[in-house]
């Protein structure tokens, strides 16, 4: 038994249903695109190892289920995230529209410190765009998000989107933002208050 | 430096010292998570290497110096067809509610399932405490369910774990919200799976059915269930560290190491994502039987022979780890009675036992019970060892005030055993009750001579210690050891049983084992000079003589001789592969290649019905047939006589009888 990194960041990927979430998570952790794949039940799990700043990093991703009906579980997943990922389909509007529902569940659910990026997934369904660029983009903006179009299908800009993740929450751990802790890491503002992130089991519902 | 520049030489130095400071400070945080992640290396290294030396202690039994089967280039490993399904981590997730019409039911089942009858009954007892119904909060134990197959009455197990709650609640007519929900399970993994319904009981409560859906569904991911592995396990946004055992069965109690990687984790409050887990924390033996330490070897030697053990405790959940404890006292050897961790009077084998007696016509089979009614005391009154464990005022939440035996949980509309029982259960008389239960004392209800005695300094040792933890560890590693020890004899006499590895040659059938012969062991024993672990001679060969007519040692030498078995096959197999048939027919007759042809082919028959054998595998002994069959000179026989198949794949047992008869040449179709 042997750990072959030095930290593990906690993400969470969220967002509607079928705009290809789960297919993010396989796309990064096995470097395949499953094109019907199942509708996940709560909640999916991946993990890989990734390089930053010459340091050996896992990432702990757990892929959230879009529909309705587990949208009161999933929730109990977002404590402890270091980085979120929001993700809309842009051949579909209706799913950019509810982005300000799950920005609002994340920034309540999570830290301030966490770091949320914004995902316009299906890029390479261009013909069907109903979302353009500049738009999203300036959404981001305004919320303080980083962004990026990518494709689950041909792979383009998925890695992007999770190491650029994993680079800031790295500099968030530099600067001294998220403690340093070896095995775990957890963004927490203030050490001295109780960080909701060290609750047991019991209280998790503390901030629902 | 040059705004700085205006101000006095005072402020300078004061923003220089605070700078400093700063510094210092950066310094000493990365100092100290230096040292907390060289600690942490430091940590699982010993872990690592603890892990290893447990795993070879407990590995010794099975295995035997004059097998080896190192040095080989096929992965010669036999795999049974029969151990082909993949194992689950898991069965089902059900919840328990209590309806105030009918008692206990099954509410909800994911995956659904339609349980037998006696099934669904036992489990909702199970489910649900049987005594103390006052209490409130939750509580976590394990249980046992019994299901028999309907087509040949085989017996097998689950294992229950359940989460329990009981709160008021002025929404239920009845007041009391009463509720649990279960984890069903084929594996006996206590310490993973009560982890794990402690972290899905609470949010179940919040959340609803819909929540075990989702647990279930990360249980279903996990990756493939293999023994002696180390799994990271994700669950409801925790991640569990796992162990497997090496051995399947009674529930696996090493690794102390792991247990101490779990407290660092604790310590440093933040790293609550990770969660380490070990079975032997889950169950303490120090902690279950503190007050009866010294009782310990002789309770060893009750589960040791296998003698009927009643456990009474005021709570499932201390009552089941109690048991628990038990059973895992004699680790690495298996426990072969039956046992159950929790056991209510409403069980369907409660009749069962109850039909035994304590004399020698119909006498109590080994069986270890743990139970919470006291009923049981005045029913099972005969049993010849009655461990009392836990007082009333032991509770294991908030407790409430204790309120014992009075109260009933009534199964109105149920069968009319259950309420037959019931009654009996009101009539238990005040003295007995007071007599064992209320005086609030534990103790060891027996008759029983022990042959060994308690480790005088192992005892003191616990006793100064003031560290639980230490002590548990300390006791667990003892106990271990004692056990090791006492099977030292039986493993020599067991090896002397082998044939040597020498004998094994690819001419001949693989050679076979010698009988263990009971009086022989006995009369090898009582020549020894060398004593184990009792210091009179004659106490300790009466103590093995006890053990040699016990269910524990039935199991232990079945277990042996199947290893042995599969041993003497791979290594059979593995001359067969390696042999250079070449050289070896070189100059021999006829008769000899033909003999060889047969063992070869009969091998083959084996590998390929019984065994998953690779293609590789096969194809080696494909080609071995063919250069075997080169030293095989045409017969004319052969042309009229067989006329059955020529091609090595078909009818092969068809060419192996005629070749000892008559001297048929089978002609390969390749």
């Amino acid at each position: 038994m042997s750990f072959p990194y030095e930290y593990i960041f906690k993400y969470i990927i969220i967002g509607d249903m079928g705009v290809g979430k789960s297919c993010l998570l396989h796309q990064f952790t096995e470097n395949k695109f499953v094109p019907d794949s199942p509708h996940t039940i709560g909640v999916e799990f991946g993990t890989r190892i990734v390089d930053v700043n010459n340091k050996k990093i896992k990432l702990q991703i757990w892929d959230t289920a879009g529909q309705e009906r587990f949208r009161a579980v999933t929730r109990s997943y977002y404590r402890g995230a270091a980085g979120a990922l929001l993700v809309y389909d842009v051949t579909r509007r209706i799913t950019y529209n509810h982005l300000t529902t799950w920005l609002t569940d994340a920034r309540n659910l999570t830290n301030p410190n966490t770091v949320i990026m914004l995902i316009g997934n299906k890029k390479d369904l261009e013909g069907q765009r109903d979302v353009t660029y500049e738009e999203a983009s300036a959404f981001a903006k305004q919320n303080g998000l980083i962004f990026v179009e990518s494709s689950a299908k041909t792979g383009e800009n998925v890695e992007e989107a999770f190491l650029r993740t994993a680079k800031l929450i790295f500099q968030s751990v530099q600067e001294g933002n998220v403690d340093l802790i070896p095995g775990g890491v957890s963004p927490q503002t203030n050490p001295t208050t109780n960080d909701p992130t060290t609750t047991t089991t019991k209280d998790n519902n503390c901030s629902c | 430096m040059e705004v700085l520049g205006n101000q006095d030489p005072l402020s300078l130095i004061a923003a220089e010292l605070e700078e400093k400071q700063k510094q210092q400070i950066l310094l000493d945080k990365q100092k100290q998570q230096e040292l907390f992640e060289l600690k942490r290396q430091h940590d699982l290294k010993r872990l690592e290497a603890e892990e290893k030396r447990l795993e070879s202690i407990t590995k010794i039994h099975s295995q035997h110096p004059n097998i080896s089967i190192n040095s080989n280039n096929f992965d010669i490993e036999i795999k049974d067809v029969n151990s082909q399904n993949k194992q689950k981590w898991m069965n089902h997730f059900c919840v328990v509610n209590f309806d105030l019409e009918i008692g206990q039911i099954l509410d909800y089942c994911y995956p659904s399932f339609k349980f037998k009858d006696d099934e669904s009954t036992n489990l909702c007892f199970l489910s649900f405490p049987d005594s103390n119904s006052h209490l409130q909060g939750d509580i976590i134990y394990t249980f046992k369910l019994k299901h028999v197959e309907d087509s040949n009455g085989q017996v097998s197990y689950q294992y229950g774990y359940v989460f329990f709650r009981q709160e008021k609640d002025d929404t239920i007519s009845r007041g009391y919200l009463q509720k649990s929900v279960v984890l069903l399970s084929d594996e006996p993994f206590v310490g993973l799976f009560k982890k794990v319904i402690e972290i899905v009981g609470p949010l179940f409560f919040d959340y609803g059915n819909t929540l075990l859906e989702v647990a279930y569904q990360n249980i279903q991911a996990w990756p493939e269930l293999k023994l002696g592995q180390t799994y990271e396990l994700p669950i409801l946004g925790y991640i569990l560290t796992f162990h497997v055992p090496h051995t399947r069965g009674t529930p696996h109690i090493i690794d102390p190491m792991v247990n101490k990687l779990a407290a660092t984790a604790q310590q440093s409050a933040l790293n609550s994502e990770m969660k380490l887990v070990s079975n032997l924390k889950s169950i303490d033996l120090y902690q279950c039987f503190k007050s009866f330490s010294n009782k310990l070897w002789m309770l060893w030697e009750l589960v040791l022979l296998g003698h009927p053990i009643l456990v009474i405790s005021p709570n499932p959940p201390l009552c089941s780890d109690s048991v628990l404890a038990l059973v895992s006292l004699i680790s690495p050897l298996q426990l072969c009675a039956d046992y159950r961790p929790y056991f209510t009077i409403h069980d369907t084998d409660f009749n069962h036992y109850i039909s035994y007696n304590n004399n020698t016509e119909n006498p109590i089979p080994p069986t270890i019970l743990g139970v919470t009614n006291p009923f049981f005391l005045k029913a099972f009154s005969h049993w010849p060892n009655i461990l009392t464990i836990g007082t009333v005022t032991q509770r294991p939440s908030n407790g409430a005030s204790a309120n014992n035996g009075g109260t009933k949980k009534s199964r109105s509309s149920s069968g009319s055993s259950v309420s037959s029982t019931t009654s009996i259960g009101l009539g238990i008389s005040r003295d007995l009750l007071s007599k064992y239960v209320l005086d609030n004392k534990e103790k060891l209800l027996s008759e029983y001579k022990p042959i060994i005695s308690a480790d005088k300094t192992m005892l003191k040792k616990i006793q100064e210690s003031n560290d639980d933890q230490l002590n548990n560890e300390l006791l667990r590693l003892h106990f271990l050891q004692l056990t090791l020890k006492f099977l030292i004899p039986l493993e020599r006499y067991f090896s002397s049983l082998l044939p040597l590895a020498k004998t094994i040659s690819i001419f001949q059938r693989p050679p076979r084992l010698k009988n263990f012969d009971k009086q022989e062991f006995l009369d090898k024993l009582s020549e020894y000079t060398e004593k184990y672990i009792v210091d009179n001679k004659s106490k300790e060969i009466e103590l093995y003589k006890q053990f040699l007519e016990s269910v524990n040692f039935k199991q232990w030498l079945d277990d042996k001789r199947n290893e042995a078995i599969r041993h003497l096959n791979l290594l059979y197999r593995k001359a067969i592969l390696e042999a250079d048939v070449r050289s070896l027919l070189k100059g021999k007759s006829p008769s000899i290649a033909l003999d060889l042809f047969k063992r070869v082919k009969d091998q083959l028959i084996l590998e390929e019905n019984l065994f998953q054998t690779s293609e590789e595998i096969k194809l080696k002994f494909k080609n071995h047939l063919n250069i075997i069959l080169e030293y095989i000179p045409n017969n004319n026989n052969n042309n009229t006589n067989n006329n059955s198949s020529n091609s090595t794949n078909t009818s092969t047992t068809n060419t192996a009888t005629a070749a000892t008869t008559t001297p048929i040449i089978p002609k390969t179709t390749d």
